[in-house]
């Protein structure tokens, strides 16, 4: 069963049981629905309270009781857009088995593929092991996938297990149910879906628990016992009766919404869907790709073995360095340093110097003086000389003994002491690596020796695997700052098709009374959000995948290529009051043939300039597109331009970079656009440039509003640089060409605050050039 | 009824200010804290009976301090509604809707006692978002007769 309705709008809300149950009015319902599970709304309500968001996502039995609902169908699908609740047969639970057909998608599969599949009996020991054995740690189950963690915690005295993916990001409770100190059932609660239906989950659990009040208020007679499971499962359904045989008009569908609105939903779904699987497939590529690439770098800057000596020491040391930084400051670590271990001599005592080092020493160490750690000779063991530290069946219990002002205590702050194979320049080390007392895998678990030294099979595998770490937790960083822009800027689209749906498709009534006008602007505005949530799905999944390959057509560029902007981008201009300027249309115009390139991708390259001009352009200016041959060019090729007004946009290559954006841009951006566009103009054969000219040192739109002012408010030496800079722009031509004129629908009046907050912000022309060849190389132009 | 609606996409407020001006609402419509802080200021003269703010836009308008708090932008709305709106009108709170993307990182950095009384309308959701601003702006109307 699929959601196909965006927003979410259910047709049945019911209970598990109401479905399947015989009799039931609800019995003939298809299709999506919110499945309350109201016979544990007490405990739920509880709970939710207890927790930041909770969401109820499956209950079952450990106990064996059926205290699930029947409902013949098995998987109802989480999609982020709405909220659903699986649903399992109570004959299934009843015969002590859980339903193995049960399909997840997302991170529900994970915790799917711990429990279900097993037998009931084998999940009753797991999960309630988990809960009462536990230590205060975490534990972890790995499935091929990205490690998850589980971790023992207490809220309000009640003990449960947090289900936590660093990668996904995402944590939900598993909360056992109690009821006289007997398990009943285990509840997962937590951000299983987006964040932001909290709000919507916790009203709903809140209406559950209402409807149950109310009901007991009513038959007093009927106490909440507790029995057992059953008893209370029973009398919590029948509550469920009452109100849905009292609430039929508000559960059933509303066909009128489903006419008017399935287009709109089926669309939304899919992209929803395409968000979701875009998200996955950019953080595993992100970060692999950085990953990897760092590594390999890494791997590069290391001396090939047998050659050693200082200069490839020195080069390993620097990256360590840069390692251990990242270390402390990402991690828990209280200190970590790098210790290196000179070749073995009879005439000194062995000294370990520090060449790398990170956080803060243990005091205990500061009387070394930092760069040397003296081994204390006469702490060897007996037997035992100095060249003991260099046998690798010996060099652990050497180490913790002789280590300068290092007691048998402090063991508990290394974790990993490595010596290797003498001679050898990668080897020839000592690493000691502090962790806080928080961070698990501490030496708290009194791993033996022999493990210790098993874990780090060399140094250099330790260097790549902290590497790794680091990259891995900062492209995780870097990557959910760019999906919350790509989740904002879809949002603001998503939410603008809902407000159209809302304020005009609501019910056919309101279709109606839509003048012809209104409804084309509706149906344009309707296209241009469907248009603009495509092509951002596109830029961001052409920024990890490679661009499709050029399939060149011959099309007239204005026509088909820039004058939709004035309609894609019709209510961004009208809030901004901004206007599109391009010339007039001419299929006929020399100036101005057709163009010769990838339709698709042409389109995406002026999208991502348009955008990029309507977010840094000042309201109340104009954007000027065009698209003409460059005659001036013996080669003649087309050139694009889009002219916009506002915020400088400094002459740097790099921002045609990957995710780099101007500094003080004002909007967020995802840092994509100009590296797209200039992909795409060089797989057409062409390029792309940009020029900023600073035309005025103030807000061009406020100028002559500035002026306007009473004298009294405003300072007369910036009236009279305005003024003379009016007349220059005036006589030039530049201010009729950057304003929106008065006689516009989208005149632009600013407010007096306005004037006088901005009036100072200078404003200058950035006009983007891209030149794409007639013909492009390999292309089929005519 | 006057709303004033702080809004700085198009796409989002354009469709839904008409439906308000259409069920009677006088809307003001705001694309900046300049505009906003405008709008407040005439208070006197043009009563706000209910306040839509979105969370994430440019900070121009705000002080150099107030701008450092605001996550680069991400809560400029509310150092706006809490410096300036809230600070001189506590009652505003209960008029107030704060209609946006970035909730979470709200909650995150707002105490909960800080916002008491304000609702906050996700507007990615798995509901409407928007119908259910409607609903709530049509309940603050009805709670302010």
């Amino acid at each position: 069963m699929r959601f196909t309705h965006w927003p979410f709008r259910p047709l049945h809300i019911t209970n598990d049981g109401e479905k399947s149950r015989v009799g039931s009015p609800l019995r003939k319902l298809t299709g999506p629905g919110i499945i309350s599970n109201n016979y544990l709304a007490a405990f739920q309500t509880e709970i939710a309270h207890s927790i930041d968001r909770p969401t109820t996502l499956i209950e079952f039995s450990p106990s064996g009781e059926p205290i699930r609902t029947d409902s013949p169908l098995l998987t109802f699908r989480i999609h982020p857009a709405c909220s659903l609740f699986r649903v399992f047969s109570s004959s299934h639970l009843s015969s002590g088995e859980l339903c193995s057909g049960c399909i997840c998608i997302n991170s529900d599969a994970r915790h799917a593929r711990f429990f279900y599949g097993q037998t009931q009996a084998q999940i009753d020991a797991q999960l309630l092991s988990a809960v009462k054995n536990v230590p205060d740690s975490f534990f972890t189950i790995y499935d091929g996938e990205p490690v998850c963690g589980f971790e023992r915690r207490t809220i309000n005295k009640r003990t449960f297990l947090t289900y936590d993916c660093p990668l996904l990001g995402f944590r939900e409770g598993v909360f056992p149910i109690y009821v006289e100190d007997r398990v009943v059932g285990v509840l997962f609660a937590g951000e299983i879906v987006l964040q932001d239906k909290v709000d919507f989950i916790r009203d709903r659990i809140r209406g559950s628990a209402e409807r149950i009040s109310a009901y007991f208020k009513q038959h007093p007679d009927q106490q909440l016992s507790v029995g057992t499971p059953r008893d209370l499962v029973i009398q919590i359904l029948n509550v469920n009766d009452l109100w849905l045989q009292d609430n039929q008009d508000k559960v059933m569908s509303d066909e009128a919404y489903r006419a008017h609105l399935e287009k709109t939903c089926q669309e939304i779904a899919r992209l929803e869907e395409r968000l979701e699987e875009e998200l996955t497939h950019q953080r595993r590529q992100y970060i692999n790709e950085r990953v990897g690439t760092r590594i390999e770098q890494f791997r590069k800057t290391l001396p090939q073995e047998p050659v050693g000596g200082r200069q490839a020491l020195d080069l390993l040391w620097r990256d360590v360095e840069k390692v251990l930084s990242g270390l402390v400051k990402d991690f828990s670590f209280k200190y970590l340093s790098v210790f290196g271990i000179p070749k073995p001599t009879t005439k000194t005592a062995p000294r370990l110097h520090i060449v790398a080092r990170a956080g803060d020493l243990p005091k205990r160490f500061a009387g070394s003086g930092y760069e040397t750690i003296y081994l204390r000779l006469s702490a060897l063991p007996d037997g035992k000389n100095h060249g003991s530290v260099y046998n690798p069946s010996e060099h652990y219990s050497v180490l913790k003994k002789c280590l300068d002002g290092v007691s048998p205590d402090d063991l508990g702050d290394f974790s990993l002491v490595r010596v290797g194979v003498p001679l050898h320049p990668l080897s020839s080390i000592a690493i000691l690596v502090g962790y806080s007392e928080k961070y698990p895998g501490s030496a708290k678990e009194n791993r033996p020796l022999g493990d210790l030294d098993r874990t780090l099979q060399s140094f250099n595998t330790l260097v790549v695997s902290s590497l790794s770490a680091i990259l891995a937790a900062t492209s995780e960083q870097e990557i959910d700052s760019r999906m919350r822009i790509l989740r904002h800027e879809v949002g603001q689209l998503t939410v603008g098709l809902d407000a159209l749906r809302v304020c005009y498709l609501n019910n056919p009534e309101d279709i109606r009374s839509l003048t012809e006008k209104k409804a084309g602007d509706l149906a344009r505005d309707f296209e241009a959000y469907l248009k603009l949530v495509y092509l951002i799905f596109d830029s961001v999944k052409y920024s990890i995948d490679e661009l499709p390959k050029v399939n060149p057509e011959p099309f007239l560029a204005f026509r088909e290529l820039l004058f939709k902007w004035k309609d894609i981008y019709r209510l961004e201009a009208k809030k901004k009051c901004l206007e599109f300027c391009l010339p007039e249309i001419d299929s006929g115009d020399p100036e101005r043939p057709r163009v010769h390139g990838d339709l698709n991708l042409l389109e995406q390259l002026v999208y991502n300039l348009v955008n990029n001009a309507v977010k840094y352009s000042y309201r109340g200016t104009r954007i000027h597109l065009d698209c003409a041959i460059d005659r001036g060019d013996p080669s003649m090729p087309h050139r694009l331009t889009v002219t916009n007004y506002g915020v400088d946009m400094p002459e740097e290559d790099r921002l045609y970079d990957l995710f780099q954006r101007g500094a003080n841009t004002p909007e967020d951006g995802l840092g994509i656009g100009l590296w797209l566009a200039k992909k795409i103009a060089l797989a057409h054969g062409g390029s792309i440039r940009h020029t900023p000219i600073l035309i005025s040192s103030f807000n061009l739109p406020l100028m002559e509003p500035y002026l306007r002012l009473p004298m009294s408010i405003t300072d007369s030496a910036i009236r009279d640089q305005i003024q003379e800079e009016l007349n220059r722009l005036r006589l030039s031509g530049e201010y009729d060409a950057a304003l929106t004129p008065s006689s516009s629908d989208n005149r632009y009046n600013p407010l007096l605050r306005e004037v006088l907050n901005a009036i100072s912000q200078p404003t200058y022309c950035v006009r983007i050039h891209v030149r794409i060849p007639q013909a492009p190389k390999g292309g089929t132009a005519k | 009824m006057t709303i004033l609606f702080l809004e700085d996409r198009g796409s989002v407020s354009i469709h839904i200010t008409e439906k308000l001006e259409q069920d009677g609402y006088d809307v003001v419509s705001a694309y900046n804290i300049n505009d906003a802080q405008s709008a407040w200021e005439s208070r006197k003269e043009k009563p706000i009976d209910c306040l839509i703010v979105d969370l994430n836009m440019p900070a121009d308008g705000l002080s150099g301090r107030e701008k450092e708090e605001t996550k680069g932008g991400l809560l400029t709305g509310w150092i706006w509604l809490r410096e300036h709106v809230f600070k001189e009108d506590p009652d505003t709170k209960t008029k107030t809707v704060i209609f946006s993307e970035y909730l979470d990182l709200f909650r995150m950095h707002v105490l909960e006692s800080e916002y008491e009384g304000v609702v906050t309308i996700p507007k990615r959701a798995p509901y409407s978002p928007v119908e259910k601003l409607l609903k709530c702006v049509k309940k603050i109307a009805l709670e302010g007769r």
